[in-house]
């Protein structure tokens, strides 16, 4: 069975001693990092470690892939935590000489080129492959999220706005991305949306280890972008913009990639928003795309620290060691994961409970999303909700 | 029922109805991820036996019934904590392809912190850095290990070298089984039985407060037995107020005599002017003390500090101006995981050869094991290499080398020849020449540990294991008695 890509990794794998800090608990701090681990639902085979030595024993032909092999890998969130908490850093590059989210990818991909995926990672890939996005909406319904808003097609403006699936398709993104369009224009930012003729970004299509069909998103994204003459792009979601950003180069794209908070925080500091006073307690959570994946964790509370009146209580984890929500690396779509009441979102928002703020902002439409399910199945409807960072600015600019 | 897939299929209905089918494996790839741990798996054929079946327990209830079934079909068990040691840690050795692993993760519970008795009670799936945290918040400190406190559990390293492990304040307060009240455990029979003074061995008294009075420590039994002679699920131990104050500093030791001699007048002193003390050089270079002081005021932290300044500089040392290389190990050593600093440039893993040796004889056993790794590995890229001293108590030391191997040596290589003929050879010169103990005495050196048993006590816990063990279950071969 072909392991064309887990071979690149062969060294890698090679040079983890096993000490298993990726898998435990951070610091002297007693929460896993690790969410897939921190569900206490998961075999060692589950944990970064653990993966690690799945990666070598493939390589040493002990095993082949297989499809309760592709269940343990694809519970991966790819929140990158493994990687921040490695200690086995090389100083030349800052970055952990082992590679478990690129091992993981690796193996992923080797998966779907064996046809060796779950049904719900298939399910996710046929729907993203036929319809051009998962939600099986037809392309032509994916700027209707701008109805009755101030929002031009791109037409040589000096940003685009790339809403991505969520923001285009989910009922919570196209409240995300509302506020978003609003505050941008609000500030005098100047933008349009590509509407029918955006795709898919293929993020989430890539981190599940679908090449083929990553690079058909891509290049038809590239193309329409270098078309239309596209210098900028704002992206709503960091999943968006992490494949823009590290990704997309590669294949040719010549685009600034900007997160719509590093937009929207040069805006604040213009004074291009008059915010009012708004006394309100926030705690902000770090999307991994954002900050471990891009290391943008300023932007965000920049805009927050912005607004007279609002309290910013840092969650115990935040930053690089935030914990993940368990929607990234493509379980958002495909639920992989699991896990009861240790999931990663239920965790994450009592983590927020705990710092009394009555607002958890988020600056990713599938955080929202998660974080949502999360109050919810924690019954914490009249404590805390979930709102985005632009629909704060809207609120303090009494827009809302 | 027959051997093989008969019973293996029995076992395996049996298992998922004792835990539930989700916290039961037999893929392949899951049993192997359990045959690893820290640097000895990698390459050099250094991986542990694979288990037939992996079960994830969520009670001592549910444990009893494990164990009763592995009785009934003859079966292997082999318990399993965090996976953190760093020392071979047993369940890679013993029972065959047919055991049956016991992953005591989901047992991660703190049962309870009496603030009053000043005890905690915890799962023994429980992590240190959990247990350590939940105590803390508490206004409480308890003695744990120090590395790797992220992911060894209660359990195993009560069962694992010096019945306690190394903890950070080892120096002067000595293992986590100091301050081990009691255990509650299943026996290899299926029986529960509660350790310490509190019910089990008084009905009249709930709690419990301190180790066995007018009864035989059998408590103590248990600790450092490898799981042997039994599972762990629940222990208590004894915590104290948390030292708000902490006083880390470095001194510049120079020559070995210098060194020694403070060496030895701080380990005579009393009360101890430290809470953690190491000493550590490369090759060549001068000697340096790394020193923690753990206090409760200020003041206290000052008094200690004085002494210690003192006795350093009586011996003709001195404060340290040091660089970056030098402070890096120092953080290194006092740090609370492993390899908490970045690796130094060019260097790609790290090993550690260390012993539990006579103190007097700490010097001349840090020069043997030298040049054994100068015969073994010597030819190898080693980057960077740094031997250590630490105090345990006044009578013994952990003392050995570090070594960081360079880009130009491969893992498969260095942990192949580390494991395959260097500690062979470390086996023989600590435990015959210096008569000490190595941390791997409780995973790959256990059978030469055992080795060295006189003839008396040989026979001793063959009888103790017989009849805790009639058949064979726990652990069986551990010792190769």
């Amino acid at each position: 069975m072909d392991m064309n890509h887990l071979e690149e990794f062969k060294a890698n794998v090679l040079k983890c001693m096993g000490c298993g800090v990726c898998k435990g608990v951070w610091e002297r701090k007693d929460e896993a990092m690790c969410p897939v681990w921190a569900t206490g639902l998961c075999f060692e085979d589950s944990t970064p470690r653990g993966r690690v030595t799945v990666a070598q024993d493939l390589l040493e032909g002990h095993f082949g892939y297989s499809l309760p092999l592709a269940e343990s890998v694809y519970r991966c969130t790819d929140c990158a935590s493994c990687a921040v908490i490695c200690d086995a850093m090389d100083p030349e590059t800052g970055k952990p000489i082992i590679d478990v989210p690129g091992v993981v990818r690796a193996m992923r991909m080797d998966l779907a080129e064996n046809s060796l995926v779950p049904p719900l990672v298939r399910d996710y890939f046929k729907a993203v492959h036929v319809n051009g996005n998962p939600y099986k909406i037809p392309q032509a319904e994916r700027g209707k999220w701008a109805e009755g808003m101030n929002v031009q097609p791109y037409s040589g403006q000096e940003y685009l706005l790339y809403v991505g699936d969520v923001g285009a398709f989910d009922e919570r993104g196209v409240k995300m991305v509302r506020f978003v369009a609003a505050a941008l224009d609000e500030g005098g930012v100047d933008f349009g949306i590509l509407g029918s003729e955006e795709m898919s970004d293929g993020n989430d299509v890539y981190a599940l280890g679908e090449s083929g069909l990553f690079a058909y998103l891509a290049e038809a994204n590239i193309s329409v972008f270098k078309k239309a003459g596209i210098k900028k792009i704002i992206s709503l979601d960091p999943h968006s913009f992490n494949a823009f950003r590290n990704d997309y180069p590669a294949m040719g794209a010549e685009f600034e990639a900007l997160h719509y908070t590093q937009v929207l925080a040069d805006v604040m500091k213009s004074g291009a928003l008059p915010v009012r006073d708004y006394g309100v307690k926030v705690t902000y959570h770090d999307p991994c795309y954002l900050g471990r994946h891009n290391d943008i964790y300023d932007a965000p509370r920049e805009i927050l620290n912005r607004i007279p009146g609002l309290e910013l209580l840092e969650m115990k984890r935040n930053k690089k060691n935030a914990f993940c929500c368990g929607g990234g690396g493509g379980n958002f779509y495909t639920d992989m994961l699991g896990g009861g009441v240790n999931s990663a979102n239920r965790i994450r928002v009592r983590e927020a409970a705990e710092t009394g703020a009555e607002i958890l902002a988020v600056a990713c439409p599938l955080c929202a999303k998660m974080m949502e399910d999360g109050i919810r199945d924690e019954g914490l409807e009249e404590r805390l909700e979930v709102r985005d960072v632009a629909e704060i600015v809207m609120s303090a600019l009494g827009k809302k | 029922m027959t051997d093989g897939k008969d019973r293996d299929n029995f076992l395996f209905e049996r298992m998922c109805a004792i835990v539930g089918s989700e916290h039961v494996t037999i893929e392949e790839f899951a049993r192997r991820a359990y045959t690893r741990a820290p640097f000895h798996s990698v390459g050099g054929g250094g991986r542990g036996k694979t288990p037939g079946i992996v079960v994830r327990p969520d009670s001592t209830e549910e444990i009893s019934e494990i164990v009763k079934l592995a009785n009934e079909t003859g079966t292997p068990i082999v318990p399993k904590g965090g996976g953190g040691s760093v020392s071979t840690f047993p369940p890679l050795y013993v029972g065959g392809d047919n055991n049956i692993l016991i992953d005591t993760h989901r047992m991660n519970r703190i049962l309870n912190i009496d603030r009053d008795y000043m005890t905690v009670t915890a799962e023994c799936g429980v992590i240190l850095s959990q247990l350590s945290e939940a105590v803390r918040k508490e206004g409480f400190h308890i003695y744990t290990v120090d590395v790797p406190i992220h992911m060894d559990s209660v359990g195993g390293v009560l069962s694992g070298f010096l019945g306690g492990g190394e903890p950070s304040d080892m120096a002067t307060c000595g293992t986590m089984n100091d301050y081990l009240l009691g255990l509650k455990l299943v026996l290899p029979n299926g029986e529960i039985l509660q350790t310490g003074g509190g019910p089990g061995t008084n009905i009249h008294q709930k709690k419990i407060l301190h180790r066995e009075a007018g009864a035989p420590d059998i408590t103590g039994m248990f600790l450092g037995d490898g799981g042997s002679f039994g599972v762990k699920t629940e222990a208590t131990f004894t915590v104290h107020p948390y030292p708000k104050v902490y006083l880390p500093g470095i001194s510049d030791m120079g020559t070995d005599e210098k060194m020694w001699k403070a060496f030895n007048q701080l380990v005579r002193t009393e009360p101890y002017p430290y809470t953690r003390l190491l000493a550590f050089r490369e090759p060549g270079g001068p000697w340096y003390f790394v020193h923690i002081i753990r206090a409760h005021t200020q003041e206290e932290a000052g008094l200690k500090k004085k002494t210690l300044e003192g006795i350093v500089k009586a011996s003709g040392g001195g404060p340290a101006a040091v660089g970056d290389e030098v402070m890096q190990m120092a953080n290194m050593f006092s740090a609370r995981r492993l390899g908490q600093q970045t690796l130094p440039k060019g260097a790609t893993m790290t090993y550690f050869g260390e012993a539990l040796v006579p103190r007097l004889k700490s010097i001349e056993y840090l020069k043997d094991v030298n040049d054994l790794l100068d015969e073994t590995v010597g030819d190898l890229d080693i980057y960077k290499r740094v031997d250590f001293v630490v105090p345990y108590l006044r009578a013994t030391t952990i003392t050995g080398v570090l070594l960081y191997f360079g880009k130009g040596t491969t893992r498969d290589e260095a942990s192949g020849r580390l494991y395959h003929k260097a500690l062979k050879r470390m086996e023989v010169l600590f435990t015959e020449k210096y008569g000490g103990w190595t941390e791997t005495c409780q995973g790959e050196s256990a059978a030469h540990s055992a080795s060295a048993w006189s003839p008396a006590h040989k026979d001793f816990m063959k009888c103790l294991k017989k009849s805790l063990d009639p058949n064979d279950i726990m652990m069986p071969g551990l010792w190769r008695i």
